[in-house]
């Protein structure tokens, strides 16, 4: 993690100095003079994808690990006014959001696959470790609005196209209710685990709202918070062993190159 | 200063609306167990909601007790109360009725969920002879009965079967380790080691062995200690002399194995100097009990300290023609015979196409099929 956080780090002022060489480009000069602005921003996603508001089957978060998942973004701004402080941006983002978590939970609908496309379903009373990992190639369109000559605030919608996703994990230390709740109970206890995967229950088109901030810390180099908050359920519609929708809340935390 | 403070404000969002709620209610409501000192053995079908409870002859039926293990927070009361119910005491004795069966409510803790189980009382003997004709096919797989009313005999085979529905590998019951099949006359029971596929992978019980035996199958045990989940044994008043029947075996081809890494975890691999070379197993069992939940298992069905006598086949040879076998019991201790009276002794019958199949050892396709099985005994003559 932090070796990832030091090389974001060494890109980012890398290409700061490279900046302070007095070399004017006229495709930026001429940019500039239309009011539209090019940035590169370069960040991890913390967060998780999660139901909201945790539904009651979940007791317990018992840990959470939110991995590596780097982000790279090319944007442009056009600005609206001459003063120009209000502008609109469309970015394209290669987006990770990942997470581990391990979790009580009661009368969790599961469904447990083989190899052959069997399966047993249930309610599962017990531990859960989920791992959710996306990778996702996002547009967002964003309002900007500059506060000062160092702060800017950007709000609006973004689209995600989900490339690969993984939601799996598996269950242990608990009991099974299968079919039903009024099935039969089959205990889980030990180094018994069963496992679980919901990959290609995964929807491939997401979306959601993006607010956040940039600071302008040197220069051209930038320093941004954006909360990303999905706005529809990361799995299809008809998908219905999980009873409640999911959704991806992540905070983007890094830094940016304004040319 | 300024960033900082909307990221506090972001985390504030964030924890805010995540909270844990309050725990809801339990919504489980099925029978998970019953025992009682007069009960001898008991299954418990959740699918056709429905339990049988064996008990001795000499119970008194107007007072019976049982303990039901239920769901955390679930209730059970008789649909219909009668006088003498006393929970867990509840009257069985109906004159003018064949079947002694009444039914229960189970209602979860919260509530919403009932269910509604049939409970049969059977005060009957075990069974010498067995023909595997009758089966409860309504299920997802076959349940094997021998009913003799006329010499008041009822006995409900158990299977590994429930087991096996959770591999989610069955599509059909014939897809199911223990099945009915042609026997020697009439129908027969086929027995077949089948791949678990990779949630049996997931859980060290890469193949499952068919088998057939006297007792029950505690479906709850099946993944967390699968030798303790056979329950082996029924309370038998005879002295019991040879084991006879007819059978039919073939091996399967590759033979499953393991190793023990040092960490203790099971490690499987196909055996090559074992191929083809899986066997059966047939054999019968009388241990002394002291008590009625007192049962041998997977472990020590046939090492047991408290096993009076064994009749077990030497081997099952491969075999296309029906073949009898007809197998002594050996006796390793005498039977005390007002104890046998009493009903301190059990009797187990056990059938498995793989004869290490309880240790998740033997060839996928092994299969054993039987019928007509008779256990002799001194008091019939035979």
């Amino acid at each position: 993690m932090k070796k990832y956080i030091i090389a974001v780090l060494a890109i980012a002022f890398s290409t700061a100095t490279i900046e302070s060489r007095p070399s004017e480009n006229k495709g930026l000069l001429w940019s500039s003079l239309h009011g539209l602005d090019y940035a590169f921003k370069a960040g991890i996603n913390i967060g998780g994808t999660s139901p909201l508001p945790l539904p009651e089957e979940i007791r317990n978060i018992e840990s959470y690990s939110p991995g590596v998942a780097i982000t790279l973004e090319g944007n442009v701004t056009k600005w609206l006014d001459i003063q120009k402080k209000w502008g609109v941006s469309i970015g394209i983002r290669l987006d990770n959001k990942h997470m581990t978590t391990k979790a009580s939970v009661k009368n969790y609908g599961m469904e447990i696959f083989n190899d052959t496309g069997g399966k047993v379903e249930g309610l599962w009373t017990g531990g859960v470790k989920t791992k959710a990992k996306m990778s996702l190639l996002t547009i967002p369109i964003l309002d900007n609005y500059l506060i000062n000559n160092r702060w800017k605030v950007v709000a609006g919608p973004y689209f995600s196209y989900m490339i690969d996703g993984d939601f799996s994990g598996h269950v242990y230390n608990g009991h099974l209710r299968s079919p039903d709740a009024t099935g039969s109970r089959v205990n889980f206890e030990g180094d018994n685990i069963a496992t679980y995967d919901f990959s290609d229950n995964l929807r491939n088109f997401q979306w959601g709202m993006q607010l956040g901030g940039e600071w302008n810390a040197y220069r051209h180099l930038t320093v941004h918070a954006d909360l990303t908050w999905g706005l529809n359920d990361i799995f299809e519609k008809d998908f219905k062993t999980i009873s409640f929708a999911m959704y991806p809340i992540y905070l983007n935390i890094g830094f940016g190159y304004d040319f | 200063m300024n960033l900082k403070n909307v990221l506090t404000g972001i985390m504030l969002c964030l924890t805010a609306s995540s909270c844990i709620q309050d725990e809801a209610l339990n919504i489980e409501a099925a029978i998970d167990g019953c025992d009682g000192s007069n009960i001898q053995l008991s299954t418990i079908n959740t699918d056709n909601k429905s339990v049988t409870i064996y008990v001795s002859k000499s119970t008194d039926l107007s007072a019976l007790e049982i303990n039901f293990l239920l769901p955390e927070g679930a209730s059970i009361r008789p649909v219909k109360t009668m006088s003498g119910d006393n929970a867990p005491q509840y009257n069985f004795n109906l004159p003018g009725t064949d079947i002694l069966a009444r039914d229960f409510r189970v209602t979860s803790e919260s509530g919403t969920t009932e269910a509604v189980y049939t409970i049969t009382i059977m005060q009957s003997e075990l069974p010498t002879e067995y023909s595997f004709e009758k089966i409860d096919n309504s299920g997802l797989y076959h349940e094997f009965f021998e009913l003799d009313l006329r010499k008041a005999e009822m006995l409900q085979w158990a299977s590994g079967n429930p087991g096996f529905r959770l591999t989610g590998m069955a599509k059909l019951p014939s897809d199911y380790p223990t099945v009915q099949s042609e026997g020697y006359h009439g129908k027969g029971v086929k027995l077949e080691t089948k791949n678990t596929g990779s949630f049996g992978a997931t859980v060290s019980m890469p193949i499952a062995a068919g088998n057939l035996f006297i007792g029950s199958f505690e479906i709850g045990n099946a993944l967390k200690d699968a030798p303790k989940a056979t329950k082996f044994g029924f309370p038998f008043y005879k002295h019991p002399t040879r084991l006879s029947g007819y059978y039919k075996f073939k091996s399967g081809e590759d033979f499953t194995s393991y190793t023990l890494t040092p960490d203790g975890k099971k490690k499987f691999f196909i055996d090559p100097e074992m191929k083809g070379k899986d066997k059966g197993d047939i054999y019968a069992v009388l241990y002394n009990t002291d008590n009625t939940d007192d049962f041998l298992d997977g472990y020590n069905s046939l090492t047991s300290e408290k096993i009076i006598s064994i009749a077990r086949i030497p081997t099952t040879e491969e075999t296309d023609e029906w073949k009898l076998f007809d197998i002594p019991f050996e006796y390793k201790k005498g039977i005390n015979d007002d104890d046998l009276k009493t009903g301190k002794y059990k009797l187990a019958i056990v059938f498995s196409s793989s004869i290490e199949g309880a240790d998740f050892k033997g060839s996928v396709g092994s299969t054993l099929w039987i019928d007509e099985v008779t256990i002799h005994c001194e008091e019939d003559n035979k």
